[in-house]
Parts: structure tokens; C-alpha cells; sequence
């Protein structure tokens, strides 16, 4: 069982193979496997927090999938591998941490992910090279992406950093979860900021001609904006408690 | 001249000269383009400095529909332009084109279009003839005009060397240059840029800077034909702090020159060891290994130079990122790209049903008009003015048949226009303007300061230094000077040692919190209390006289004796009678033997450091000889002054010389707000020395002998505007009887009242500024960006009589020139030197305000809050990065939209045609400004009845007169 969550959770190996065949719906299949994983966890009630060699595995994942998320400025590619920037969490976070954390991030994940086909509709591709700038020329676009981006980067009291925090204070921290914290926060914090400073803010790019979200399209974002906020709210009240 | 010098020459001009922030210079960047006629040389910038040189249509189109750019001159500009490219029959497209479709030219490029619409072969095959898409060589050449190699290399293999070189060069230039911000300077200094450089960077090279370049230049194996383009290069990377060099170098008298030495040979040298140094490991470290390189992968360098200019769009990135072949790649992105020029061209073209002719002829009539638009947009903004004023200018008004009681004479800077109206309009007052400097260029020596400010516009030297000593007695100055002094040095010292400044926070941190908190929330309270402890400058006078030649021969040997003095006693360690110190000095000035022993280390020591030589002696004699003014020269400069004003006859009972300066806290753009006339000082020295001037009976008589007799009751004041509150200041009126005290009074109640209007009318435009209260307070604020708008929106100056516009209210937007070329001689002396002086300080600080305008981030100083000062010569972005030319966005921008409105200068000139053509072309500094139309120039000939505007050369005819002006 846990040889079988360390594939669904961690990606490993699968994701390398797949991310070339299924292109931009790689993060749908990594996000299905993400939640099947968490479903069997929930049905079995394993545990893996105990797990070394699956932890172990895990932070490598997390480590190999930072390298390669700061080596690509596109969008599709980064939303699957936040995924797996943050698989060791899933080993150690408690089953309800877990539950929450796992939506709050897909939620996100997904908002980014459409910010990447905006991206792709309005000027071709979901990658972001050159095209900085977007806090002013498409306020609506810049200011969604930024919110994702901040919740990603584990900036309180956005929902990803209330439940690590909380796991934190929580559990009884050890040599493992120091360095699980170390790889995850790093990992997510700089492969966010880089997004975050290369296409939100920076110098807007004179070659290109931005157009800012459609109507149903904000309307959309602010959905997965009101429901990040609820889990937010959610996970303050149990810091609370 | 060597081959180095050469071809620095050759491109230098291109590169703006940027003076250092304290004496804040507005100038025009492009000044080496002057030569070159307005239109041509915004071609050629644009394209050199990779920026905008007019506004976006947008901007003009939205002018034009609030009517400030008139319809039928927009039009006439149009058909011009049409018709010098053969394209009069397409004028209602043009005008179409220009109003509906210009301004949402990019919207008509996009991707989501391109996939409903299929483009016309042909015209791809013609926009493929005339653009960068020709072929992989001429996309490559096209994208890298003035690249370095370590660009080149950056562009291609993902490196950050550029990141690495311009840090190492900001970072020893800004020490090198430095002027003590910094607690421990740079050893060496006085060696010169390069030579420092050598001993920075443990260079063994024994020749001079340009040897250095050429062995360099050998070594990246560059052209011969391509070293002048690879200095410009270099020189544009960091054009801010090449800018600063060249200005050092150009200036004899700047003193951190004089002591530390540097010039652009040697900032070349700097930044090519620099280069070479970070790319001689590369598998490409010279120009024919990259030409090797470009020649077996054209595609592949060709995509990589676009990504790197950031010209990719995102899915050529992503296919080069997932190893797609670079040719496919390349040959998808060009047939894309002129599919979308195409698409553009046919759906703009829908919009424009009339067009008769086809897509190709289309496509030419679109290049033109995009090509020529802003200049377009642009003239027929300053068309529009032109004609709106000169029909407003004139009235009946006549002078006042009773004697005045007061002539206010102000800087002909934008800010005095609202008080001269008021006051004109309150009381028995005119006005006049004249250049700050009052045509009187003088290096003024501040009481208590060591250094020199010259008074006079950039380009003039000054011949004629003014002292300002104490009248007073000293000791409440000194005491307080005293106590803030060693305050200042304590706390200094804490700061910069390297053990104190924790302990310091921990103890006294808290003390700043109050300033901190105080300026903050409550900074007129603050301002209020701390002026107490500020020490107060005692009552002062000026030496305008001339020393005699005994005075002066008797203070160049004070000061020798004084050192010899001091450093004799001290090596001798005992006192010395002042037949020895003479007998010292004679021996080493004079060669005279000396009558007793004194040691070689001594006389060797008084000689090569304390400069005891000679030379220094006559230095000395010739520095005191410029001292004050001959009586003669008094006289010259008072009649020039009123000759200039056109103020000759019917003396008012008082003229006040006003000079002005600003006051703003925490702003080290403060001096930009000064007199620009005046080098970018306070004007009140200028205005205080003239008055002295005038006041003297002797001065009076020799100028009745020339024609301008001055009654006795007539008294000149001096006063001081400080244009952020709008207060005006007097001095010196201690001269004036019981008498005329009572009247003078008058006159202060009148100048308040005429202020307050004043601030009352700026209250209107400047943001969160909603009393007069607020305007003082913007003063003292340390976090107001924005004390004043300073010169912005400045539009045009008037050159005549104040009569002609007295009616108007131009809201400060005009430089206001008092002159009166009847006063004038034959050769136009007067207006030549108003061509030569204030003319260019206008347009230089017109363009300053139009290019910062129009592209901020090249031009421009950018945000004022990213701001840091860097070695006191200027600020730059966060802890390295180019030296900020130019005006802030808080100068020129209002919520990120233009406040000022950039167009050139418009010269209204009132005098006879044949005068002005003297004056433009005796002067050799105004000439290619006005020929090549850096102004607009407008002349109001009213000895024949015409108003003439000058273009392309030739003065034409705009209007008859009806009535001749007053």
C-alpha cells in the first residue's frame, strides 16, 4: 500500500513519462492520482508519517521536481510540479490536514492552471518568458495569478501556510519533518517568487499587446478565490484552537 | 590623435552629458543630435536608444477629441506629410487612419484573430521584402544593434554575465567617483580612473588607458570599421554614469575632477578589462569565434537573441525549451509573425472601406503614416497652441501715465507668472523677467561654506567672485554651529565605526523615533522646534569691489604665510618670527637664499604638498584679482540688466529683484527645483549683488553718462521666492527711510496677497493639497514625492513686452522674457545674448521635461521610492544599477499619466525680422537649436505687422497684424 500511495502522491517515476505524451493535461492526471492516493488513504488509514524510505523518497522528488519547476517558465508544466513539490507533506501532514491541504492546493493549482490558458489563448503558449509586466497591463489577470501565487509561496494567512504551520505546531517535529520543511518551504517559496517577479511584476514587454480576463472568466477565479478563502477561514479557526 | 580617441569621438556626442544631482542641470539628452534637424534626429534616437520619442497616439487622440489639437490643423499637417510621400489622394484614409485606427493598431494583431482569418500571400511576400524577416542574417543584425559579446553569449547560452560585468563596473566607478558619501574612500585616487583601476584590480599593464583598450580590443578581435558602434555599445549600457564621466571631463573647474581624475577612455578601459576578464574562459570569447559560431547555427542564435530581447513569443520559447529543431522552429515563428503584419494590415484595412488600391499600396500608405505619426500628432499640438495665443496675445492695455510705486523683477522661470499677474493687477506695479543670473555670471562664496557656486546658466564660466562675509556678531552662530557640529560628528562616528552602531540603536535609536514620528504626523510642529537649535545665519554683506592690487598681493601671501606658519612650527616644534616665515616663503617663491637653517624635508614638504611654489603664488593673485567687481564692470552689468528688461526710463519708487530657490525635505531632486538660469542654485545671491549694485550713487552717475539716468529716491530691493510656498522674502532694507518704509509695507501686503492667490491657483492641480496649509506642508514632509510641480508643463516663453500678454492668465506655463528690441542696438546684442543664455536654458529644460515625458525609463529617473544616492553625484535603483538621468515620474507624471504636456518649446519673439535673424545667427549656440526647430519659433515683427512662424527653414507668414502692438 505504501509503495502504491509513493507512486500516486509522490510521482514516482511516473510523472517524467507521461509529462511528454499528455503535454498540458499532465497536472489533470497528476491532480486525479493526488486525490485517488488521498481517497485510499482515507479508506485504509495508512499511515506513512512513520515511513522513512517512502518520506525519503518523497523530499528527492521534491528536490528533483524544484530543480526542473525553476528550470521552466511555463505554466502547465509548474501547476504539476507543485504538485510534487509538496508530495512529502502528504506523507507527514495528519489524514484531515491532509484532506484540506490537498484542496487548497489543487484549488490554487487549478486557478493557476487556468491563468496558463489564459496565457495560451491570448498570447499562444501558457509560458510566461517575456511577458512581465501583467499587474498593470491586465490588472484582473495579475492580481488572480499574484493571490495563487502568495498561497503557493506559503505566505500566512493564505490557506497552504496555515495547515503547514499548524501541522507544525502540532506534531512533534523531528530531524525528518526539519528537513521537510526546509525542501517544501524553499522549493515552493522560490518557485513561486519566480513566477511572481518574472510575469506579474517586472518590466511589461512593448512587443506584446495584453488583454485582461473575460467577464466569466473572473467570475470563475473568484469562485476559487471565495473557496481558498473558506478553507483559509477554515484553518485560522483550528490555529485558534 | 590615436587610433582609441579616434573613435570615441566619433560616436560620443551620442551619449548625454548628466551633471552631478546637487547642482541638478536640465538638459536636453540629446543634445549631440542638435546638429540634426528635430524630426531626423528622433528617427535616429529612437532607434539608438531603443525608446519612444512621442507619446502614444492614444494620448494625442484623446487631446485632439478635447479640442486641444484643432481639426483643421491636424489636417493641414496631414496633407503635408501626405504630400511629401506622394500619398495626397489618400488624405480622408489618412485622417481615419490616424483618429479611429491608429489607436487600436494592436488590437488588430492577435492570435485569436489570426486562426479565423486567412492572409493574402502576396502582401506577406512584401512584407517579407521590407522587414527584418528577409532572411535569418538580417533578423540576427536587425536585434543586435549595439551588442556587447558578453550579450551575445548571455543571448545564446543562457548565461548571466551581464549581471556579473555591469555590478563590477557600477561598483568601481561608483567608489572611484565618489564624493565622501562613503566613510572610507578609495586609495589612490588622485592617480586617475584607470590607474586606480590597475591597483584595484591587481592589473600589471604598463601603458596608458588607450593601449589597454587597443590590447583588448585585439584580443575580442573586433573590425576596425566596428570599433566606433562596440564604444557606443558599451557607452549606452550604463549611459547614466557614462554621462556623469563625460561631464567631469569636460569641466576644468569641477573640483573632484581636478583631484580625482577620470574620463570616458578610462571608463572604457574599466569596462572592457571587465569584459574580458568574465568571457575569456568562454568557448566564444572573441567576435570571429562568434561569427564561426552564427555562421553554423544562424537558426538557432537568431531564436535565442529574440528570447533574450524578450521578442519570443511564449510558444517559440516553449518550443525551444522542449528541443524542437531550431529551423522549424525559426521557420514557424517568421511565417507567424508576417502572417499577423499581414492579418493586421487586411483587417485595418476593412475598417477603411474608401481606400481605393491594393494591399500593397495599403501597406505603404501604413508604414508611412505610422512612421510620421507622432511627429504628425505633435506639431499640430504645438500648431494648435501657437495659433490659440497668437490670437490672444495682444491688447489695448498702455502703460500707466503715474509713476509706479514698485517694479517687481522676477526670474523669467514658469512659477513667477500667477505673482506677476496678481501684482499687476492689484496695485501700481509691472513686472519684468529676466534670467535668474541677471546677466551676470559670478562664482558666489556663501558665508560658512568653502565652496564655489557658479551663478550663471551651464554653459557660461564666470569671471567675477563674490564673497559673502559676516556684519554681525558671531557668537550666537558659532555657538549653536558649534554644538550641531559635534552633535553631527558624535553620531557620525557611532554610525560608522565599525563596533558602535548596535549599541548606538540599542541606546539611543529611540531619539530618532521622535524625528521619525514627528516629520511623519506632525511636521510643522516638528519643523518649528527644531528650527530652534538650527544656527542662524547671521547679517551678511557681499564684496563687490574690486581688491587693490597691494590688498591682493597682501592676502596671496597671508595664505602662504599662514601655512608655512602652521607646518614649520610643527616640524620645528617651535614658533617662528614672521622675518623667518617671510625669509621661508621668499626662498621658496622667490628663489632668495635663506638666512638661516631650515631643514630639506621641511622646504621639500612646503614645496610639493603644501604647493608653497610660485605658480601657486600668481594662482592666488589671479583667483583674488576676480574678486568683486571694477566700477566699470558694475556699470556694464547694471546697464545690461536694465537694457535687457527694457526698464530704462520712469523709475518706480522701488525695483525689487526677486531670485528664487525652493524648500523641500528629504529630496534629492531639491536643486532641480531652483533656478535653472542659475545652474541649479538659488538666484538671491545674483539679485542681492545687483541691487548693491544699484544702490551705489557712483555706479548712478557713470550710467547717467551712458543714457539711463536712475532717480535718487529710487531704491533697489533684493527678495527671495521660494517657489514651493509661494513666500518672497526682501533683504537689505534697512536702506530705505521712515518714509519709504511705510510705502514699502504697502508693497509686502500687496506681494502676500498676490502670493496667497498664487498658491490658491496651485492648490487646484497639485494632488492631496487642499489649502494653503497643505502647500507649507508639502515643504517639510520627508515622504512628499512631490513638494512642487516645479517646471512641469512649462509650454512656451514670451521674449517682449509684458504689455502684450498682461491680459492672460497662463496658469505658470510660460517663461516670461522681458524684452524691448527698441532698447536694442543694431547688432542685436541684447537679443543674441538672450538667444545664447536664457533661450538654451529653456529648451534644455523643456526637452528634459519632454523625453522624461514621453519615455521615462530611458530618459527619465523613474520612481523617486526605488531611489537611493549613490557617491552624492546622483541616485540610481536599489544597491547598483545605472546612474538615473533625468526627471522622476513624480515630476513629469500624475498617477501614471502625463501631467506635463511634452511638446517643443514655442518662442514667442517680438522684434523685427531682420533683428532676429542677426541675433540666430551671431549665436552659435541657439542657431542649430532654432534652425533645426528644437523650439518652434514664432516672430512678432510689429515694425511690418506680421507674425511669421519659422519651418523648415523659412519664416512664413501666419498673420497680419490689424493694429500695430503698444
Amino acid at each position: 500500500m505504501e509503495i502504491l500511495l509513493l507512486i500516486l502522491l509522490a510521482g514516482v517515476p511516473y510523472y517524467l513519462l507521461v509529462e511528454k505524451t499528455l503535454g498540458k493535461y499532465t497536472f489533470f492526471v497528476s491532480a486525479s492520482l493526488l486525490v485517488l492516493g488521498l481517497m485510499l488513504m482515507l479508506l485504509t488509514g495508512t499511515d506513512c508519517s512513520q515511513n522513512k524510505i517512502c518520506i525519503l523518497a518523497a523530499i528527492l522528488t521534491s528536490v528533483f521536481t524544484t530543480y526542473k519547476a525553476l528550470k521552466t517558465t511555463n505554466l502547465y508544466k509548474l501547476t504539476n510540479y507543485f504538485i510534487f513539490i509538496n508530495s512529502p507533506v502528504y506523507f507527514l501532514f495528519s489524514l484531515e490536514y491532509f484532506i484540506y491541504f490537498t484542496f487548497a492546493l489543487l484549488i490554487t493549482l487549478l486557478g493557476t492552471y487556468l491563468i496558463g490558458s489564459y496565457y495560451e489563448k491570448n498570447y499562444g503558449s501558457a509560458n510566461f518568458y517575456g511577458l512581465g509586466g501583467l499587474a498593470l497591463e491586465a490588472p484582473y489577470a495579475g492580481l488572480f495569478l499574484r493571490i495563487y501565487l502568495i498561497n503557493l509561496a506559503l505566505y500566512p494567512p493564505f490557506p497552504n501556510a496555515v495547515f503547514l504551520f499548524n501541522s507544525m505546531l502540532k506534531d512533534k517535529l523531528d530531524l525528518i519533518w526539519y528537513t521537510v520543511i526546509i525542501v517544501f518551504f524553499f522549493g515552493n517559496f522560490f518557485v513561486a517568487m519566480k513566477i511572481l517577479t518574472n510575469t506579474v511584476f517586472g518590466k511589461s514587454n512593448k512587443n506584446i499587446f495584453y488583454v485582461d480576463l473575460e467577464p466569466k472568466e473572473k467570475l470563475f477565479h473568484t469562485v476559487l478565490n471565495v473557496a481558498l478563502l473558506v478553507i483559509g477561514i477554515y484553518g485560522l479557526k483550528e490555529v485558534l484552537q | 590623435m590615436t587610433m582609441v580617441k579616434e573613435k570615441l569621438n566619433y560616436i560620443k556626442e551620442v551619449v548625454p552629458k548628466y551633471w552631478p544631482i546637487g547642482n541638478f542641470i536640465h538638459h536636453n539628452p540629446l543634445t549631440g543630435f542638435e546638429k540634426k534637424n528635430f524630426r531626423e534626429a528622433l528617427k535616429l534616437a529612437k532607434d539608438i536608444f531603443e525608446a519612444n520619442v512621442y507619446m502614444p497616439v492614444n494620448y494625442y487622440v484623446s487631446l485632439y477629441e478635447d479640442g486641444k489639437i484643432k481639426q483643421h490643423i491636424l489636417e493641414e499637417n496631414l496633407a503635408k506629410v501626405l504630400k511629401e510621400h506622394g500619398l495626397s489622394e489618400h488624405f480622408h484614409e489618412a485622417r481615419t487612419f490616424l483618429i479611429e485606427i491608429s489607436p487600436r493598431w494592436e488590437s488588430f494583431r492577435s492570435y485569436k484573430l489570426a486562426k479565423e482569418m486567412c492572409p493574402d500571400e502576396e502582401l506577406i511576400e512584401f512584407l517579407k521584402s521590407k522587414s527584418q524577416f528577409k532572411d535569418t542574417r538580417c533578423l540576427i543584425e536587425h536585434n543586435t544593434k549595439y551588442f556587447t559579446l558578453y550579450e551575445y553569449i548571455d543571448a545564446i547560452f543562457d548565461t548571466d554575465k551581464k549581471e556579473l560585468i555591469e555590478k563590477d563596473i557600477i561598483e568601481y566607478i561608483s567608489r572611484f567617483l565618489d564624493q565622501e558619501q562613503t566613510t572610507i574612500s578609495m586609495y589612490q585616487r588622485h592617480l586617475g580612473m584607470f590607474n586606480t583601476f590597475k591597483l584595484y584590480e591587481g592589473i600589471d599593464f604598463e601603458g596608458t588607458a588607450e593601449e589597454f583598450i587597443e590590447d583588448i580590443l585585439k584580443k575580442l578581435k573586433i573590425k576596425e570599421d566596428k570599433i566606433s558602434d562596440y564604444f557606443l555599445a558599451h557607452l549606452l549600457k550604463q549611459a547614466g554614469w557614462a554621462g556623469f564621466i563625460k561631464y567631469r571631463e569636460s569641466d576644468d573647474y569641477y573640483y573632484w575632477q581636478q583631484e580625482y581624475p577620470a574620463s570616458l577612455i578610462d571608463y572604457l578601459a574599466v569596462r572592457l578589462y571587465y569584459e574580458w576578464k568574465y568571457i575569456k574562459n568562454e568557448k566564444i570569447n572573441n567576435f570571429e569565434e562568434l561569427e564561426k559560431f552564427i555562421q553554423e547555427n544562424k537558426e538557432f542564435v537568431a531564436l535565442k537573441i529574440l528570447k533574450y530581447k524578450n521578442k519570443l513569443p511564449p510558444k517559440y520559447v516553449d518550443m525551444l525549451e522542449n528541443g524542437i529543431s531550431s529551423k522549424e522552429t525559426l521557420k514557424k515563428y517568421v511565417s507567424e509573425e508576417l502572417e499577423l503584419d499581414a492579418l493586421q494590415i487586411q483587417l485595418s484595412k476593412n475598417e477603411l472601406p474608401t481606400f481605393e488600391g491594393d494591399l500593397i499600396e495599403y501597406a505603404r500608405f501604413v508604414e508611412v503614416l505610422k512612421e510620421e505619426e507622432g511627429f504628425i500628432w505633435l506639431k499640430s499640438l504645438e500648431d494648435s497652441y501657437i495659433e490659440t495665443y497668437v490670437n490672444e496675445f495682444f491688447s489695448s492695455s498702455k502703460a500707466p501715465k503715474d509713476r509706479l510705486l514698485a517694479s517687481l523683477v522676477m526670474c523669467i522661470d514658469v512659477r513667477s507668472e500667477a505673482i506677476r499677474r496678481y501684482m499687476e493687477r492689484i496695485g501700481p506695479y509691472d513686472t519684468y523677467g529676466i534670467a535668474g543670473f541677471l546677466r551676470m555670471p559670478i562664482t558666489f562664496i556663501e558665508f560658512d561654506k568653502n565652496h564655489e557656486q557658479f551663478l550663471c546658466p551651464a554653459i557660461i564660466k564666470p569671471n567675477n567672485v563674490i564673497f559673502e562675509l559676516p556684519k554681525d556678531n558671531l557668537e550666537e552662530y558659532k555657538s549653536k554651529k558649534g554644538f550641531t557640529k559635534t552633535l553631527k560628528k558624535v553620531l557620525n562616528d557611532l554610525k560608522n565605526n565599525p563596533y558602535t552602531p548596535f549599541i548606538t540603536v540599542e541606546a539611543i535609536g529611540w531619539l530618532f523615533g521622535i524625528n521619525l514620528f514627528g516629520k511623519t504626523f506632525f511636521p510643522k510642529q516638528v519643523d518649528k522646534f527644531f528650527a530652534k537649535f538650527r544656527p542662524k545665519k547671521p547679517k551678511t554683506i557681499y564684496m563687490i569691489d574690486k581688491l587693490s592690487d597691494e590688498e591682493i598681493e597682501l592676502f596671496a601671501k597671508k595664505v602662504h604665510f599662514k601655512i608655512i606658519e602652521e607646518v614649520a612650527s610643527n616640524f620645528l616644534k617651535r614658533g617662528l618670527t614672521e622675518v623667518e616665515i617671510e625669509n621661508i616663503w621668499k626662498h621658496l617663491v622667490f628663489g632668495e637664499s635663506l638666512s638661516f637653517d631650515v631643514p630639506k624635508d621641511l622646504l621639500e614638504k612646503l614645496k610639493n604638498i603644501y604647493n608653497i611654489t610660485k605658480e601657486d603664488y600668481e594662482f592666488q593673485k589671479r583667483k583674488l584679482s576676480q574678486v568683486g567687481f571694477s566700477l566699470d564692470e558694475q556699470v556694464m552689468y547694471l546697464e545690461n540688466f536694465l537694457k535687457t528688461i527694457g526698464l530704462v526710463k520712469n523709475f518706480p519708487k522701488f525695483v525689487l529683484i526677486v531670485g528664487h530657490g525652493s524648500k523641500s525635505d528629504n529630496n534629492p531632486f531639491e536643486s532641480a527645483l531652483d533656478c535653472g538660469a542659475c545652474g541649479g542654485n538659488v538666484s538671491f545671491p545674483n539679485a542681492r549683488t545687483m541691487c548693491l549694485i544699484a544702490n551705489r550713487k557712483e555706479v548712478r552717475e557713470k550710467l547717467k553718462e551712458r543714457g539711463i539716468e536712475i532717480p535718487d529716491d529710487v531704491k533697489f530691493i533684493p527678495g527671495l521666492h521660494n517657489t514651493t510656498t509661494d513666500e518672497i522674502t526682501f533683504e537689505d532694507t534697512e536702506i530705505l527711510t521712515e518714509e519709504e518704509e511705510k510705502l514699502f509695507a504697502k508693497v509686502l501686503d500687496d506681494i502676500k496677497f498676490a502670493t496667497s492667490r498664487s498658491r490658491e491657483e496651485r492648490i487646484k492641480t497639485l494632488p492631496y493639497t487642499e489649502t494653503e496649509e497643505d502647500i507649507f506642508i508639502k515643504s517639510m514632509d520627508w515622504s512628499e514625492p512631490r513638494p512642487e510641480w516645479g517646471l512641469s508643463k512649462n509650454v512656451a516663453a514670451y521674449v517682449g513686452k509684458r504689455e502684450s500678454l498682461k491680459h492672460l492668465s497662463l496658469y505658470n506655463r510660460f517663461f516670461m522674457v522681458s524684452y524691448d528690441w527698441k532698447v536694442d542696438d543694431e547688432k542685436a546684442s541684447i537679443l543674441t545674448s538672450l538667444f545664447s543664455g536664457p533661450l538654451i536654458v529653456g529648451e534644455w529644460i523643456n526637452m528634459e521635461h519632454y523625453f522624461s515625458t514621453v519615455d521615462n525609463e530611458v530618459f527619465g529617473a523613474g520612481s523617486k521610492v526605488y531611489h537611493n544616492i549613490v557617491s552624492k553625484v546622483g541616485v540610481f535603483y536599489g544597491n547598483y544599477s545605472d546612474l538615473k538621468i533625468g526627471l522622476p515620474t513624480q515630476t513629469v507624471l500624475l498617477e501614471d499619466k502625463p501631467y506635463h504636456e511634452p511638446v517643443r518649446l514655442i518662442v514667442f519673439l517680438e522684434a523685427p525680422l531682420d533683428l532676429a535673424l542677426k541675433a540666430a545667427q551671431q549665436s552659435s549656440l541657439a542657431n542649430p537649436v532654432i534652425m533645426n526647430e528644437w523650439i518652434r519659433l514664432v516672430l512678432i515683427d510689429e515694425k511690418e505687422g506680421k507674425i511669421y512662424k519659422l519651418e523648415d527653414g523659412e519664416f512664413k507668414l501666419i498673420k497680419e497684424l490689424e493694429c500695430c502692438i503698444v
